[in-house]
């Protein structure tokens, strides 16, 4: 970063303000404070239509009863002291922190989780880093399950990967001994169940989706309820076409159990250990690369219906179950291992 | 970094390193604005369950600075890492309003331990960029920071995530150490910004 | 002299002699330190009976049978793979070091949750949480062989002694000025000696928690410290560049060891302590002769500073682990490289061998531990799966066992 001295430092107290430098925030315009703060509504449905936030802080607090709807990007959200209410936010650069919050219902997609002092929470997220709980009891976790139009765009600005969803890797911070503050919800489950879709105008004119099929994020078990069976990774590397191939497949395996998904950069040693050949290495270690973990029984059903897939050079399937289970393993690691700072 | 290089931050060498503390509460910006002093990527940060620790050069001197994780559940370890601290940074989110006199109580406490006792403290009201934030004046007056009598303190106005303000750290180390840094500025014939001249009165 | 009864010891390989000598029960103890699975074993026994009077014709089948048992056991341990068996996460912040009992049936951690708790090993489960320290935990020992008893020392200034079947607090031993960062217990396990912060060492007694002595002499922190076998000695290694010698009985100094052009990171005795090693964050391993107190060699080689050594139990090898990534096997006589274990991708912070010597562990910040051949310097195993930096690492006795520390609070225990 270096050391930038501001012109006029001379004679400058300690206990004063700095000289007078100007920052981003002090050429910003004023906003409509009502757009991005919602506070003691009770019993109505309130929603945010695409570029109405716009990448700016979004708070919630004091609600009752609410059903909440941001089809939008934001900086970062509080939900404060809410009862009995239902929110979406698309997608959050930073973080979203539930405090003094019962009963709610949480959807959205962020860079990090947190609550504090919560009873009755249910999350489905998608969340680049591990969620954190604290002093919270009665949570359930699952996988967001999300399509609307702007959806991928959305995601875009918050910087967040679809690829990288820890909702099933959680830390408590005050766990109880012999019990579980938390729970994870099981695949039938539908976003819906939960939160229903927004009946009100203009709020129904966004095409929303919750299956599974059309999801942005795509739907995974998670690590901890893996099924009982075998593990095949399929990696895709990176080229100009990657995002559109990994959709293709993950299409073509419909059928099968997506466990989790990945999108990480590695050097060449971790290529060595995961991958095991040397003749790929320029490939993977192109650019990032996107990883899904199917659970099969064997992997030669994946390796025939990816025989018909474009590009084809561009994938790696696992060779073999024991292959499948190693790689995994590996990767498991590594993907922790990124994780911290 | 193992065991032994933390044993050799704990010693005091105060020409060469400055030993620096980041506390404030869970999800206040510390380990963003550690990673923005390390010129690092700030956009995939976990919340910190333990502690983290960069050393960052500036000018010549050698910043440890120590970042530890803020949740409620985890502020009685703070004491652990007061020994032979040079500066205390002291984060706030300045937008997250409802914790003001959290935060406030938090700083407190901490002015009053006895391990701290005079040691420099930084403000840094951090997330300006956000509408809500309120301003590094409301902050100071609401902290009451005027009362603070006993040690040299400082409030910035910051937004780690930009990176905007964060470089005052470095400021705070010229201040706060006049005779060893001017010293090292000397002997490392440092830079002088576009003409702008340094002047450090204590 | 009559004798009633042969003992075994794997690690290092010997035989112990149990006898009785004018009503008295004594013992004797044969070292094979070069036994080999590929040795010759009737030359080792021809040897044996010849020193050993002890042993009668009668009595020379049944040495022929310990020495293959030996034997049997070092080959044994040679390629085995490690699989991750448990994860614990019983401790809120980072761990610092990590220790087994002798028989590996438990093992402590210390962390800076202000804790150390002992575990047992079989089910992964914890025994005790010794709590009481006001600060963190770093350094902790058992009280080996005997393995009743639990040191902790804290940055709190003290160090506590616990009983590790009941997990009470026995004394809390108050006299340093500043944090407490090695610590050991003597072999007779009747004192205690603490390494510190502020330039001191102290020798404690274990039956009374009375301080006997302070060694002062160093001019900067201790952070190394050891008996040897006797337990007539201690060697402290500081950040004042040298490794004192001391009389235990006496708490006075016997030499200095000088040479090191910088801060001493480990001091280690070898197996007969006829020899002390010293690693240096002057990128240097000193090796230096106990009797004479003067350096017999210097391995040069490393990039960066030397981190952590290693004696195996034999103590004819000698590991050094640098923070330039890399580790090194030498010959401890001859002062010859062996092997150089290249791979880690960060500081290698902790180094050991296995009992038996054929495999090296090493821990580093690149968050993995890894296994290496120490003939060969291949790396074995990449062992992964932290979160964060790995801080310490250890084997247990039978060399099929291994604990890892690290700063994403958790311990991993490896099978």
């Amino acid at each position: 970063m270096g050391c930038l001295f501001s012109k006029s430092a001379n004679h400058t107290k300690l206990s004063e303000d700095e000289s007078p430098q100007e920052f981003s925030w002090d050429k910003r315009k004023q906003l409509d404070v009502k757009n991005f703060v919602l506070d003691k509504q009770s019993g109505e449905t309130i929603g945010r239509l695409p570029g109405s936030i716009n990448g700016q802080q979004f708070i919630i607090q004091n609600c009752e009863n609410c059903d909440i709807y941001v089809f939008d990007h934001c900086a970062t959200v509080t939900v404060d002291d809410c009862v009995n209410c239902r929110i979406f936010i698309a997608a959050i650069k930073s973080s979203i922190f539930v405090r003094d919050c019962t009963d709610c219902v949480v959807a959205t997609s962020c860079q990090q989780f947190r609550t504090r002092d919560c009873k009755k929470l249910t999350a489905f997220l998608c969340c680049v880093t591990q969620p954190i709980i604290e002093s919270t009891t009665g949570v359930k976790f699952g996988c967001l399950k999300m399509f609307y139009p702007q959806f991928e765009q959305h995601l875009q600005a918050a910087g967040i990967s679809r690829f990288n969803n820890n909702w099933n890797n959680i830390h408590d911070f005050t766990p109880v001994p012999g019990e579980n503050n938390c729970s994870f919800l099981q695949q039938q489950v539908s976003l819906t169940d939960y939160l229903p879709l927004p009946t009100v105008e203009p709020l129904n004119t966004i095409e929303v989706s919750v299956e599974a099929r059309n999801s942005v994020i795509p739907y995974t078990v998670g690590s901890k309820q893996r099924p009982a069976g075998h593990s095949c990774l399929i990696a895709i590397f990176h080229f100009n076409h990657q995002i559109q191939l990994t959709t293709n497949v993950m299409a073509m395996l419909q059928e099968f159990i997506l466990v989790q998904t990945a999108e990480m950069t590695m050097n060449d040693s971790q290529a060595k250990r995961v991958f095991k050949k040397n003749d790929c290495l320029p490939q993977i270690t192109a650019g990032p690369v996107i990883m899904l973990e199917y659970s099969v029984h064997d992997v030669e059903a994946i390796q025939n219906i990816l025989k018909k897939a474009d590009h084809r050079e561009m994938l790696h399937i696992s060779d073999s179950i024991e292959d499948g289970a190693r790689e995994i393993d590996c990767l498991n690691n590594l993907t922790e291992m990124q994780m911290s700072v | 970094m193992g065991l032994l290089a933390l044993l050799k931050k704990l010693k005091s060498t105060p020409d060469k390193e400055l030993r620096i503390l980041l506390l404030g509460l869970d999800n206040a910006g510390k380990t963003t604005l550690l990673k923005s002093l390390a010129s690092e990527d700030v956009s995939h940060i976990t919340p910190t369950q333990g502690f983290n620790i960069k050393s960052v050069n500036s000018s010549g001197f050698k910043l440890n600075v120590w970042d530890i994780g803020g949740q409620r559940k985890i502020r009685p370890y703070w004491r652990n890492y007061f020994e032979r601290t040079d500066v205390l940074i002291y984060v706030i989110d300045s937008s997250d309003r409802k914790r003001f006199d959290e935060t406030g109580l938090e700083l407190s406490e901490l002015l009053e331990e006895d391990k701290l006792g005079g040691v420099p403290i930084m403000v840094f009201a951090n997330k300006q960029d956000l509408f809500n934030a309120a301003p590094a004046t409301e902050i100071a007056e609401s902290l009451e920071l005027t009362n603070i009598r006993d040690r040299p303190w400082h409030i910035q106005a910051c937004s780690a995530m930009t990176g905007e303000g964060v470089e005052a750290v470095c400021i705070i180390c010229s201040k706060v150490f006049p005779g060893q840094y001017a010293k090292l500025v000397e002997r490392n014939g440092e830079h002088q910004q576009a003409g702008s001249n340094i002047h450090i009165t204590m | 002299m009559k004798l009633k009864k042969f003992l075994l010891r794997y690690y290092p390989p010997g035989i112990i002699l149990e006898y009785e000598q004018g009503g008295l029960l004594k013992q004797r103890t044969l070292d094979i330190l070069n036994l080999q699975p590929t040795s010759d074993i009737d030359a080792i026994v021809d040897d044996l009976v010849r020193t050993e009077k002890l042993i009668t014709p009668s009595k020379v089948e049944q040495v022929r049978k310990l020495v293959q048992r030996l034997q049997d056991k070092l080959a044994q341990t040679q390629d085995s793979t490690f699989y991750l068996f448990k994860v614990l996460r019983a401790h809120i912040l980072p761990l610092t070091n990590v220790a087994f009992n002798k028989s590996g049936s438990s093992f402590i951690t210390g962390s800076y949750d202000r804790t150390c708790k002992i575990w047992d090993t079989g089910s992964g489960e914890e025994i005790h949480t010794l709590e009481g320290h006001r600060n963190v935990v770093y350094a902790i020992a058992f009280n080996n062989p005997y393995g009743d008893k639990v040191l902790t020392g804290s940055f709190d200034k003290t160090a506590k002694l616990w009983s590790s079947e009941s997990g009470k607090c026995f004394h809390t031993f108050r006299g340093h000025s500043s944090e407490i960062v090695c610590l050991n217990f003597d072999p007779k396990s009747t004192k205690v000696a603490t390494g510190s912060m502020d330039t001191s060492a102290k020798i404690w007694d274990v039956e009374t928690g009375v301080e006997l002595c302070t060694l002062s002499g160093h001019t900067a922190e201790i952070i190394s410290l050891s008996f040897n076998a006797t337990g007539t000695h201690l060697i402290t290694g500081s950040f004042d560049n040298t490794v004192m010698v001391w009389d235990v009985n006496t708490g006075k100094r016997v030499y200095t060891l000088v040479g090191h052009q910088a801060e001493i990171s480990s001091a280690q005795f070898n197996f007969d302590c006829s020899l002390i090693a010293t690693g240096s964050m002057d990128k240097t391993c000193k090796l230096w002769d106990f009797t004479r107190g003067c350096c017999i060699g210097t391995l040069r080689g490393h990039d960066d500073e030397v981190l952590d050594i290693a004696f195996d139990y034999t103590g004819q090898r000698l590991l050094t682990a640098s923070a330039d990534g890399t580790a090194r096997c030498y010959n401890s006589t001859t002062h010859s490289l062996l092997s150089k274990m290249e791979g880690h991708e960060g500081e290698i912070s902790k180094i050991c061998f296995n009992p038996s010597g054929s495999r090296v562990l090493t821990a580093s910040s690149d968050k993995t531990a890894r296994l290496w051949d120490p003939e060969t310097g291949e790396v074995k195993q990449v062992l992964e799966g932290h979160t964060d930096e790995i801080f310490s690492c250890a084997f247990n006795y039978e060399g099929n066992c291994i604990i890892t520390g690290s700063k994403d609070n958790t311990c991993r225990i490896w099978r």
